[in-house]
């Protein structure tokens, strides 16, 4: 009995076990919501109709296709955002002056809505996946930034005066010090990051509309949504929900494990 | 901790199903006193809506419903206001046929009660590049729209289908942008080398050099925004009747270029009173309550797949009373 009781505890203890149990209770609630008729059915449909909209869109491929077209643009503005942030971080570390404009800079615009900046994007960058890179590297680029330049800046004296007096210096003591002791809030930077790159994708995609011959995720919501679509307009933010459990729960909680868990700087 | 998150999900999911409960309008019975009638309208931005601003500044309602409550608001676009109308929160609201047409294939019980306007639509291009016909669009190019669904949207394609013979020969082209984006983009040398228009952009991107190739005639003639009630207003047959004849009203002040609704239309646009009186005047403008192409967009949008279902015709669409102005 208590075998079989530490086993479920252990399973419940993985993540990815638990959540078929979530997903669950709020399938069932939903379904609830839609069987009392407490919402018109064309705003809220049922899960089997959002499931079979899904399935259909999987299985016939154009699913995979828009997720591809968002997927390739969130990684061109993760990475085009994570050199410039690795390459402003660097400079905020050499010189007093450029840390003081970066954080200045941090506090102006990480406020403003990457919308916010739509015609600025269309004058500078067109309309084309570029604009929406634009707004996406707007979005990820200053929490990134903040956490990143505020991890360096908590690293205690004291691990900077061991890494000095073993030798290090310049460059050898920020990969040798300064990363490894600042990789929890590089890693909160790149998961709030990652987070702030959907919305900004989504939300510019539905005011862009299509950019290439197909369009990504966002256009299909607009799209669904304009047609009165809603089990389709829900699946697609179903595959959203997906990729967001994927990579915080799979690739995140992979590099933590591996380091700071390691490494035993957190629990 | 995992009897907490139940709980909390379980707050949550509350949280959201009450939010969303909204209390029905009571709309209330024939009598000389409407303190307990409650109309919701919503409109949109543009001249097309004149008709429906003019009669809320003037009180056109009002002044026939004494005590009734009148709400106003404003909207971007035809899909939010299906929503707004499905989920009872709207009682009329002033928009474009198609996404009219998208809500009735959907089951949705409201109907066009008129007609207020049929705008000029016209296809604006950059000058440069030599286009004088939707032949000229290349692929990389780009047709920019109000919203998918949206009237302009379906008369280029309309057009693509009189011209090229293909209803949906653009649809990789366009892209949605609200008309002032679409304004700076089309200015700003990026793909964006034509607009689906509206007034005043017409105007003011031909003012800027802007070349029109095509106007609402080449897609068959242009379309009526409408007015749209629910079931509910519609069967308070006095409220109704009184909305019409109000509208009818300011239709009428707007043709014949009334001093103050002229004043008005110039300040809510924000252009002068010549260019206001340029604009109601503009080729291919009418304010009028009769309803422009309700079953031609209606058989095209089933042709070209945009709605499901084949129309049953125009009493289906419209509420009794309302007039079509035929071809």
């Amino acid at each position: 009995m208590a075998g079989i009781k530490a086993i479920v505890q252990k399973i419940w203890s993985y993540n990815l076990m638990r959540y078929p149990v979530y997903i669950l209770l709020v399938a069932g609630a939903w379904q609830a919501v839609f069987l009392s008729r407490m919402f018109p059915q064309i705003l809220f449909p049922s899960i089997g109709q959002i499931m079979s909209s899904l399935l259909k869109e999987s299985m016939d491929g154009s699913m995979l296709l828009k997720l591809a077209f968002s997927m390739r643009l969130i990684i061109i503005g993760m990475l085009v955002s994570a050199i410039l942030t690795v390459v402003l971080t660097l400079l905020a570390m050499y010189s007093k002056s450029v840390k003081s404009l970066i954080s200045t800079l941090i506090s102006v615009f990480d406020p403003l809505p990457g919308i916010a900046l739509l015609p600025l994007a269309i004058l500078w960058a067109g309309i084309g996946d570029e604009a929406i890179i634009f707004i996406m590297i707007h979005s990820i680029i200053w929490p990134m930034l903040l956490n990143i330049i505020g991890g360096f800046n908590t690293v205690p004296i004291i691990y900077q005066d061991v890494g000095r007096s073993i030798g290090l210096k310049d460059s050898k003591l920020i990969t040798g010090v300064f990363i490894p002791a600042s990789i929890p809030s590089i890693l909160t930077g790149f998961k709030t990051g990652w987070a702030r790159a959907w919305r900004a994708l989504i939300s510019a995609e539905m005011v862009f509309g299509a950019t290439g011959a197909s369009g990504g995720l966002g256009w299909d919501i607009y799209m669904k949504r304009s047609y009165l679509d809603m089990p389709g307009m829900f699946a697609s933010l179903i595959v959203i929900m997906l990729i967001g459990i994927v990579v915080e729960d799979i690739i995140f909680k992979k590099i933590e494990n591996n380091t700071v868990k390691k490494w035993g700087m957190v629990m | 901790m995992k009897k907490k998150l139940i709980i909390i999900l379980m707050i949550a999911i509350m949280g959201v199903v009450f939010a969303g409960c909204s209390k029905p309008e009571v709309l209330g019975t024939e009598k000389s006193d409407y303190s307990d009638v409650t109309i919701r309208f919503a409109q949109q931005y543009g001249m097309q809506y004149a008709p429906a601003y003019i009669m809320q500044r003037l009180g056109l309602l009002e002044k026939r419903l004494p005590g009734a409550k009148l709400e106003w608001t404003k909207f971007g676009g035809g899909s939010a206001m299906n929503e707004a109308l499905i989920s009872n929160q709207l009682d009329v609201a002033f928009m474009g046929i198609p996404p009219v047409l998208i809500a009735i294939d959907k089951g949705v019980d409201y109907r066009i009660a008129c007609g207020i306007c049929v705008p000029p639509a016209e296809l604006i291009v950059r000058p440069d590049l030599g286009i004088s016909s939707l032949k000229d669009i290349k692929p990389e190019n780009k047709i920019a729209a109000p919203s998918i669904g949206s009237i302009q949207h379906i008369m280029l394609s309309m057009a693509s289908k009189k011209i090229l013979g293909d209803a949906n020969a653009f649809d990789k082209n366009l892209i949605a942008m609200a008309n002032p984006d679409a304004y700076t983009a089309l200015r700003s040398g990026t793909e964006v080398v034509a607009h689906f228009a509206s007034m005043p952009y017409i105007d003011m991107e031909i003012n800027d050099g802007m070349k029109s190739i095509l106007t609402a005639d080449d897609a068959g003639g242009g379309a009526s925004i409408v007015c749209v009630a629910t079931k509910a207003l519609n069967s308070n047959t006095k409220v109704y009747n009184e909305l019409m004849a109000a509208l009818g009203e300011a239709i009428e002040l707007i043709n014949k270029q009334d001093e103050e609704a002229v004043k008005i239309i110039s300040e809510t646009e924000k252009i002068s009173i010549e260019a206001a009186k340029k604009y109601i005047a503009w080729p291919g403008t009418k304010y009028t309550t009769d309803l422009y192409r309700v079953d031609e967009l209606a058989e095209f949008m089933y042709e070209a797949g945009y709605i499901k279902n084949k129309s049953k015709g125009f009493d289906s669409m419209t509420w009794e009373g309302a007039e079509s102005a035929g071809k």
